[in-house]
Formats: C-alpha cells, structure tokens, sequence
C-alpha cells in the first residue's frame, strides 16, 4: 500500500518539485540579472570626403608575392591614415588544402606593399579547431571598438559546405587570436560564406552580409557583436542571390546590390531596407548586367559608386560606375580592366580618409590595387 | 571563456556520435545488455590517430557539431537498455515516443524553412535571442513536466541553461537543441512508430 503510493503520488510530485528548484536559477537570471532592451539598429554612416583635393593619377599595383601561383578575393581595411590592411587568400589553385589566408600591409604615403605573410593555414586550423577541413577562402576584414576582426570560411569539401570563421587582432594584426567558429545554419553549420565588407551600427556592432549556397542562394546580414551573432536577417530569398552589398544611406535606410546567378540574362539584384537591415524589399532587377561575379561598392554624395563586370558573360571586364539615388540612373565611370582572355572580378572597393579610394581586385589569379583620389573620381561623372 | 566553451561542444561532439554508433551495434548485433562496453569500444576507437587528426576530428569536420539533446537522448538509450535489455524504450518511457515525435515536427519546420525560404521570416535567426526563446522552452519544459513527459522536460531546461550561458558556445539555440542527423533519426524512428501497427502501439499506453 505504502509502495503503491510512493510510486504513483510521491515519485511524480518529487520530480516535479526537482524540476522546479531547477528551473528557480535560470527564471532568476531572466527575469532580475537578464539585460532585456533590445538591440538598437541604427547605422553608423561613412564620412563623405571633401571635394577640394586635386585630381591625381591612379596608381595601380599588384600585390607582390609571387611564390604562390592562385591568389583571389581581397579585403581592405584602412587601419591609420597612412596605413591599409590587406587578406585575400592564396594557394597552388583555389581549392587546394595548401590555401593560405594572407594579410599585407600598404604605406599609402610610400606606396608600397610590406611584411606580406600567411595568417591562417590549414594546418593552423587544424591545430586550433580539433576540425576536419579541407581548405579556407574569402577572408573579409572588420574593425570594432579598435580590435581587428577577420572573417573568412573554412570548408570540409565544396564550397557549398563552407562555415564562418572568425579570429581577432588588438595589435593592428600583428598577433591573432585562436579561431572562432560562428553558427550561421542548422544544417551541419554549412553553407555560409562571405564576400563583401560590413557595415557598422551606431553601438559598436557590424552587419555583416553573407550568403547560403547550398541549393538555394540566399543573402542575409548577419548583426554581430564582437564574437557573437546576436541577431541575422535575410536580405533575399529567391534562391539566386549572393554576395550582398551594403551600402547604408541613412541611420534606417540601406540599399542592397547582389550577384546574380538566375536565369540569364542576369542583372544585378536590389533590395532595400528602411529599419536598418531587420526587413528586407522583395529583391528587384537593376539595369546592370551581371555574370554571375562580385560587385563592390561605397555611397558618395548622393550616389552609389560600384565596381563591377558590366557584361551578361564573363569576367573580361571590370568597371566603375556611379548609380544617382536622385535619378535612378546609371553611369559608367572608367574601365579598370579589359582583356579578351582576362580574369577580372572580386572588387573590394573603400574609401581612404582623406579623400581617396583604394580598389583590390583579382587579376588573372593576383591581387591588383588601384589607389585614386574622389576629385578623380567625381570628374568623370561630371 | 570562448575556448572553454569550444571544448564543452568539442567533448560532446566528440563523444555523441560513437554513442550512437555504440547503440546501433548493440541493436544489430542484438546484445542490448552490452550497450554501454560496445559504446566505450567506439570511443576509444574514435580517439585512433588518423593522420593530423584522431577519428572522431575527423568525424567532427563532416558531420558537424551535434547537440545537447543527441547526447542526452545517447545517454538516456545507453541506460535503459543496460539496466533493462529485455523491454522496448516505449514500455521503459511511453513519453520517449512523444519527445521524439516533438523533435521531428521541430526538424521539419526548421529544416523546410531553411531550405526552402518562402518569405523573409527566418526561424533559425529566432533562435539567435536567449530571453524570448528561452521563455519558450521554459514553458514548453513546465507543460511537458505537468503532462509527466520527464525526459522532454529534464532535456528542454539542459537546453534553456546551455543556452541562456551558451555552455557549448554555438549562440543559436537551435544548433543547442537539434542537428540533422538527430531529425533523420526520430523521423525514421517516427514513421516506424506510426505505421508499426498495433503492438508498438499497446506498448506505450
């Protein structure tokens, strides 16, 4: 009798008294210790330089570090007036285990490239992620509260099953910490990958734009605070975009560009957001052609510069061009490159404080520079 | 902290899938008394070097991270089945059917969602928030143990707590709560339960 009661009154009503005690420390730190205001997403916009300075003659550079035969994707950071950071990946071709995450250093006084060196290897990697990969690639570089973040992908095989990575740096890149793995999907926490530069918020946090490859291609912007992702949004959804471009306008107001890889002909996808990227317009066609490639880009005095293959098929071609935000219209500004048999693609286009621009692109398998000034820029458009 | 937490989700990875592979031998081999020693057999295997890596490294790179309920869920077969052999995880626990039953209905949802996006809503990025989603386990968890699905409850407040104090470091409650191999798994496992007719069925009430 006393058994019987035991097991069918007192055993429940025990578990459950052990269930609530436990519940008593989390309900605790949610309801008195959790900080529970909501994020405020406002962008911090780029200054606009001045437009009192001369016109110079662009200075177009290859990166030179020629050891490595496959070189591709660059990313730039501008870490003091003088002084712009450089990662881009290299190895014996684009998807082979010796790939080597690089970072260089360009005097913009001097201009010269120095102390070019791998930062993360595979064999790095392995060491600091206890992980299978098969090889890294498209590294993209952030600064937050003075502290550098570099984001690039690793991959167990295609680059489809890419996942995001991330290491930092407190001494302008001269030491890193271990890498750090970022969950950005359910399935296998692959698919991720990144492209273009980030955006940055009011409060210190990035947005960072990034895409899913796997069957669909879909662009999101991931809003990340440090190491953490704190919240993502999708940007697309119509399973043939990638590579977003984010360019703010305002605190609230964002337009994206995106690569294309629907149905031809292709044009450059547009999206735009007004609550400073948590919702997204149903992405739209431009006028622009796009082959499938990357696109750059920054805003300037009521445009859009952006750098670009301007062709339906291949990547023999790279341009700039201006898009008006008064007048919606398009306007090709200077062609870069322009080869028959040539490779152009991966713009990562910045601006400079003060007054200039630096543009890396890959070339035929290395990194090229083209280092100019807004009065260049701006009396081509006018 | 960050490497801490890398080497709680490190262990746990490391360790759940040669769980399962354990459980799977003992189910094929039929020695179910023998769980626990086949589970052991495989863990020592994973740590075999293998080249730059050990086994289970390697194991990790291609299918990921798994999560906290894949462990608990390892663990709770690997007891039963050692502490009774002879009797069906259903007559052990009539909840175990539910809570798998719940995981595959939330696999489906997340995974068709991601997949195939049909609107700007994303429910991963839900899972990115600790005080909303945690509310929600919670309170998922509290009706689970009000309808004496203690497996359920027990497992959803471990995930509320590695969550809220990102234990394992993922930072997405979903990666916490649910991976691709255990959605494969209680689908399958589900479907069997529904059409396996009425002897499963009488098992469980």
């Amino acid at each position: 009798m006393l058994l019987k009661f035991i097991s069918k009154i007192a055993r429940p009503l025990l578990i459950r008294g052990i269930f609530l005690l436990a519940c008593l420390p989390l309900l605790y730190c949610l309801l008195f210790l959790h900080d529970n205001s909501p994020n405020s997403w406002r962008f911090k916009l780029a200054e606009s330089p001045s437009s009192q300075t001369l016109p110079a003659k662009p200075i177009s550079q290859t990166i030179p570090y020629p050891q490595i035969k496959f070189q591709h994707a660059v990313s730039l950071l501008q870490l003091t007036p003088n002084d712009v950071l450089a990662t881009w990946y290299a190895g014996s071709t684009e998807h082979n285990a010796d790939t080597q995450i690089m970072l260089g250093h360009y005097n913009i006084s001097l201009h010269k490239w120095h102390d070019i060196h791998p930062v993360m290897s595979r064999k790095i990697f392995l060491k600091q992620q206890h992980r299978y990969i098969h090889t890294l690639g498209n590294p993209v570089l952030s600064q937050q509260d003075r502290r550098i973040y570099l984001y690039f992908v690793s991959t167990f095989g295609g680059w489809s099953a890419s996942s995001l990575q991330v290491i930092s740096s407190s001494d302008e890149g001269k030491h890193w910490s271990n890498a750090h793995t970022l969950m950005t999907s359910p399935l296998l926490n692959i698919s991720t990958l990144i492209k273009t530069g980030a955006v940055h918020y009011q409060d210190g946090s990035i947005g960072l734009p990034a895409y899913h490859e796997l069957g669909n291609k879909n662009a999101l912007l991931l809003h990340i605070h440090h190491n953490a992702i704190t919240e993502s949004s999708r940007i697309s959804w119509n399973g043939h975009t990638l590579q977003p471009l984010v360019i703010p306008l305002s605190d609230k107001t964002a337009i994206a560009f995106m690569r294309n890889s629907g149905q031809k002909p292709r044009y450059i996808q547009m999206s735009i957001t007004h609550d400073a990227g948590r919702t997204w317009s149903p992405t739209t066609n431009t006028s622009m052609p796009n082959p499938d490639a990357a696109i750059s880009g920054l805003y300037l005095h009521h445009h859009i510069v952006i750098a670009f293959n301007p062709l339906h098929e291949g990547r023999q071609k790279l341009v700039i061009a201006t898009y008006s935000l008064n007048t919606n219209r398009w306007k090709l500004i200077n062609t870069i490159a322009n080869k028959k048999q040539g490779n152009f693609s991966y713009p990562y286009l910045i601006s400079l404080m003060p007054n200039k621009y630096m543009l890396g692109y890959s070339s035929n398998q290395k990194i090229k520079t083209l280092l100019f000034n807004n009065r260049w820029l701006e009396q081509k458009w006018t | 902290m960050v490497r801490t937490k890398m080497d709680i989700a490190r262990i746990i990875s490391d360790i759940t899938p040669f769980l399962w592979l354990g459980i799977a031998t003992a189910v094929i081999l039929r020695k179910r008394q023998a769980t626990i020693i086949f589970c052991i057999a495989w863990i020592i295997i994973g740590f075999i070097p293998a080249g730059e890596l050990s086994v289970s490294e390697i194991l990790r790179g291609v299918i990921g991270d798994l999560s906290l309920t894949s462990l608990i869920l390892a663990i709770f077969i690997v007891i039963k089945y050692t502490s009774c052999p002879k009797k069906r995880l259903a007559q052990h626990h009539p909840s175990f059917n539910i809570t798998l039953l719940i995981i595959t209905v939330s696999s489906i949802l997340l995974y068709s969602n991601y997949a195939t996006p049909w609107s700007s809503f994303d429910l991963y990025a839900t899972g990115y928030s600790t005080y909303l989603s945690v509310l929600f386990i919670l309170a998922i968890a509290l009706i689970a143990c009000i309808m004496q699905n203690y497996l359920l409850a027990f497992t959803l407040l471990a995930i509320s707590y590695c969550h809220y104090f990102n234990l394992l470091g993922f930072g997405n409650l979903w990666n916490t709560a649910l991976d691709i191999w255990l959605g494969i798994g209680s689908f399958t496992y589900s479907l069997y339960w529904c059409f396996s007719g009425r002897k499963t069925r009488s098992l469980t009430q």
